[in-house]
């Protein structure tokens, strides 16, 4: 057994505590897990309170699941129409938030994880704006302290208690800034940092007070980028990343003042991806015909340490572990694939050569992958091969959203809405 | 000096491979065409990676109004040909300072006429996107200037050289489907609602003036661009005049008829609801659903879109049946083509769709027959009179769902037969210095 531990490792139990664990400490990691073991009831089960999982990275740390199914593939809990859209759905507690478009309206429902019967609902109006895909809700709500925050792609933001779905207070940030909506709405998913909620909207960002939505600070009005904001640096109040329109900014997260700005630009300006974090590190990259680099952020301005074209994530980042991204290459329209590259050095590792992806998230040592016609597959992690070690068709039509794994169970859903809950336990 | 056929082959093939470049690549006498394109869009730049991939184009500039699909499309070309090309805003200025050979024009339709005649006044052969024009008058006139100037202009009808549609106009032409009365050609897809969004001002990087040129101006939309052109009727004909052009022109190929005699076109936006354009916000004005009927002497031919419910189970969602005597012929896209007999008793036939992907196009062939065409002085097989042709049909049918009336259609002289409203409707006003190109009609 693999003892060395990642530095960026948390465990996440049940109850949403996160625990650290201090870094190289290959002994207390030990001595955690069995702790776990001991425990009986305890198991590494993970929330997925906000958009790419508990660390916001795509990297899950359940690795108690199985991909042992058989031929006859995963076993189904429930399936359920949840409407169309992109949004992945987020968990806590045993129940599970999910949104989609029907008829005008975003619907979020608020579910049982285990049996999919409805909770709650909350809806408001919003247009489906099929451009050129099948429309609905793009960005995934965050969860925080019991309140679910919610953005529309035209702009609005909606704070819900999570317990029952009433309005705490919602908020017309475009109305109240001016700030021009892009071209396919707002995708980039809002996150909580502190007492902050944080938007991709505008130039660099919008900031708001997360307990009533009063507006912190606002950008300048130009066009947001797809991805969702990332936290980086290591000062007291920290910074956040935007992908923008037309680059990607960092900004200080109290104030909203610019800290660097990396110009970077595609075919439609769609920087969909988010930033990859690791220390000073920043990974970026592109679809519509830019590529990958990666920026040494140690002198506080970026300096290119690699950038080519031979990775490409056109509509989500890549996972990091161990100094390897894994990650959806290459436009869908174009096939894309799925390949791993060493992220020092923009070597790639290999590339797949038999999937059309669509996304992926890391869970474990493993790989949990749907590719875009909705076959599931689980890909061991490791830059040494393409290796799979599973795959079963799951549902049908575009699937372009990440899987969710929480608490053993994996959430799939495609572009028109059909949300399956498969049993990996 | 006399060759052994054999040797003759080897020594040819090792000459290509001490180049680096594959043999097939060794066609045109070698010759590298000093190539432009005007318009360096996610269609322009398929074309012109296309056209390079065939060893006959050696690209010299590119021009966009939007600064930063100009620079992507540079860096592009650069990363693929090691070519540095020169960038322009203007295509006049393009025009006027480069020596160029071909035009790419990929432009918004509004922008066909004035940039391929430009071009070919300028000395150029052509490759132009589907529809040849905006409106009929313009189409017309890239046709005169091509002629007058002697210039090959090829449109970007790939849908006449891709294999399975080539093997399925054969199955068609040869009887397979019997006598064929009744022609529909369809587009659908999914779609709801629309709701109004708010005008901005233009991206910082994009010349919304130049972009709007011989059209109305109007506020900037993040509708409109990127990326949406195609549904605002100031800069494109909806989808009629987009998919439309193809699938009519289907039709054209297969039927030794020039032109329907009336034609009769309804639809609008029944689910979209009903277009807004003011100083604060606007929403797309095409139709979401359309119907026109083209009466032919010997068959009638129907066009269908719709912008929601595109998904009937099983059925295709786009191509063209031809109803005939023995069976029904689905002339498809990804799907290839499908004949279903009358006779039950009788087998489907059926073939699949050979094609360039990613994006199911044909491209590679029709530049290929482009390069012939202006080696060997031929017509290329979507001459620009067949574009002309299949474009008319498109106009034809938004015409009358404009003018809300059925039309007769004197296809030789190209006017409305006793409708001296719906004939100025053959043309457009062209707004500030720009000058509708051609005759007066």
């Amino acid at each position: 057994m693999d003892l060395s531990l990642d530095r960026r490792t948390k465990v996440v139990c049940p109850s949403q505590s996160i625990i650290k664990l201090p870094s190289g400490c290959a002994l207390f990691r030990g001595l955690f897990c069995l702790t776990f073991y001991l425990g009986g009831s305890l198991i590494m089960a993970e929330d997925s309170p906000q958009f790419r999982g508990a660390q916001g990275d795509g990297v899950s740390l359940e690795n108690d699941w199985s991909h042992q199914w058989g031929v006859s593939g995963p076993k189904e809990k429930w399936r359920a129409e949840i409407g169309t859209g992109f949004s992945n759905v987020v968990t806590s507690q045993g129940l599970l938030y999910a949104l989609g478009n029907r008829e005008g309206y975003d619907e979020l429902c608020c579910r049982d994880a285990e049996t999919g019967e409805n909770v709650w609902m909350f809806k408001y109006a919003s247009p489906l704006e099929a451009k050129d895909f099948e429309g609905g809700p793009t960005a995934t709500p965050v969860l925080s302290d019991g309140v679910l925050y919610l953005l529309s792609r035209g702009g609005v933001v909606y704070a819900l208690n999570a317990g029952d779905g009433s309005l705490r207070w919602q908020k017309d940030v475009v109305g109240e800034t001016g700030i021009r909506v892009p071209g396919w709405g707002f995708a980039g998913s809002p996150r909580v940092y502190g007492e902050t909620l944080v938007l991709n909207i505008g130039d660099s960002g919008v900031a708001l007070r997360k307990d009533n939505g009063d507006i912190k600070w606002a950008s300048q009005d130009r066009d947001a980028g797809y991805s969702s904001p990332v936290r980086f640096g290591n000062t007291a109040s920290g910074s956040v990343i935007f992908g923008s329109g037309r680059s990607y900014v960092c900004v200080d997260l109290e104030t909203g003042a610019e800290q660097w700005r990396q110009r970077w630009l595609t075919t439609f300006g769609c920087n969909a991806a988010d930033a990859v974090v690791s220390g000073e590190m920043v990974f970026l990259s592109s679809g519509y015909s830019r590529g990958s680099a990666l920026l040494d952020l140690s002198s506080g301005s970026p300096v290119i340490v690699w950038k080519h074209k031979d990775f490409k994530n056109q509509l989500g980042a890549s996972v990091l572990l161990d100094g390897f991204l894994y990650g959806i290459n290459g436009d869908v329209d174009s096939g894309a694939i799925l390949s791993c590259m060493d992220m020092d050095t923009g070597e790639l590792a290999w590339n797949s050569s038999d999937l059309r992806a669509g996304s992926l998230i890391a869970a474990g040592d493993r790989l949990v992958v749907l590719s875009d016609s909705g076959v599931l597959m689980v890909i061991r992690a490791t830059s040494e091969k393409y290796d799979v070690l599973a795959t079963h068709p799951v549902l049908t039509g575009r699937c372009w959203t990440a899987p969710v794994l929480s608490d053993g169970l994996l959430f799939c859903r495609n572009a028109e809405g059909t949300l399956v809950c498969l049993d990996l336990r | 000096m006399r060759f052994e056929r054999r040797s003759f082959i080897k020594s040819a093939a090792f000459a290509g491979a001490s180049l680096g470049v594959p043999f097939v690549h060794a066609q045109s006498k070698g010759k590298r065409y000093r190539t432009a394109l005007i318009g360096s869009g996610w269609w322009g730049m398929n074309i012109l990676t296309e056209a390079m991939a065939t060893g006959t184009v050696q690209p010299v500039a590119l021009c966009d109004v939007d600064q930063d699909k100009l620079e992507i499309a540079a860096e592009q070309v650069e990363d693929l040909s090691g070519a540095k090309v020169k960038t322009y805003t203007d295509f006049r200025e393009l025009l006027d300072k480069e020596e160029i050979e071909i035009a790419i024009v990929a432009t918004p339709d509004h922008w066909h006429a004035l940039n391929t005649i430009a071009a070919i006044e300028a000395g150029a052969h052509i490759f132009v996107e589907k529809p040849t024009g905006h409106t009929i008058g313009e189409s017309r006139a890239m046709l005169e200037a091509a002629r007058a100037n002697d210039r090959v202009v090829q449109v970007g009808l790939h849908r006449r050289i891709g294999p399975h549609y080539v093997s399925g106009m054969k199955f068609l032409k040869d009887g397979g489907a019997g006598d064929i009365g009744l022609v529909k050609a369809f587009v659908h897809s999914n779609g709801g609602a629309e709701s109004p969004s708010r005008n901005s001002e233009p991206p910082e990087q994009l010349d919304w003036d130049m972009y709007c040129g011989p059209a109305p101006y109007r506020p900037f939309n993040r509708k409109i661009h990127p990326g949406g052109f195609r549904n605002f009727l100031d800069f494109a004909n909806g989808t009629l005049g987009d998919w439309g052009v193809h699938w009519l022109d289907q039709i054209l190929w297969w039927t030794d008829e020039k032109y329907p005699k009336e034609i009769y076109s309804t639809g609008g936006r029944p689910i979209r609801g009903a277009a807004v354009l003011n100083d604060q916000e606007q929403t797309t004005d095409a139709p979401d659903s359309q119907v026109a009927t083209y009466q032919f002497e010997s068959f009638t031919a129907v066009w269908e879109h719709r912008r929601f419910s595109g998904a009937v189970n099983g059925m295709p969602g786009v191509g063209c049946y031809f109803h005939g005597t023995k069976g029904t012929f689905h002339m498809g896209w990804r799907d290839g083509w499908t004949f279903y007999p009358s006779d039950r008793k009788a087998s489907v036939i059926h073939q699949d769709a050979q094609h360039k992907e990613p994006d199911g196009h044909s491209i590679d062939l029709l530049w290929a027959d482009f390069i012939n065409a202006i080696e060997t002085g031929r017509k290329p097989t979507c001459d620009v009179q067949v574009g002309h042709d299949a474009t008319n049909l498109s106009l034809l049918g938004m015409l009358s769902l404009k003018a809300g009336r059925s039309i007769r259609w004197d296809g030789e002289n190209e006017k409305v037969i006793g409708d001296d409203a719906a004939n100025e409707m053959l043309r457009r006003p062209y707004r500030g210095d720009w000058k509708y190109p051609g005759q007066p009609g």
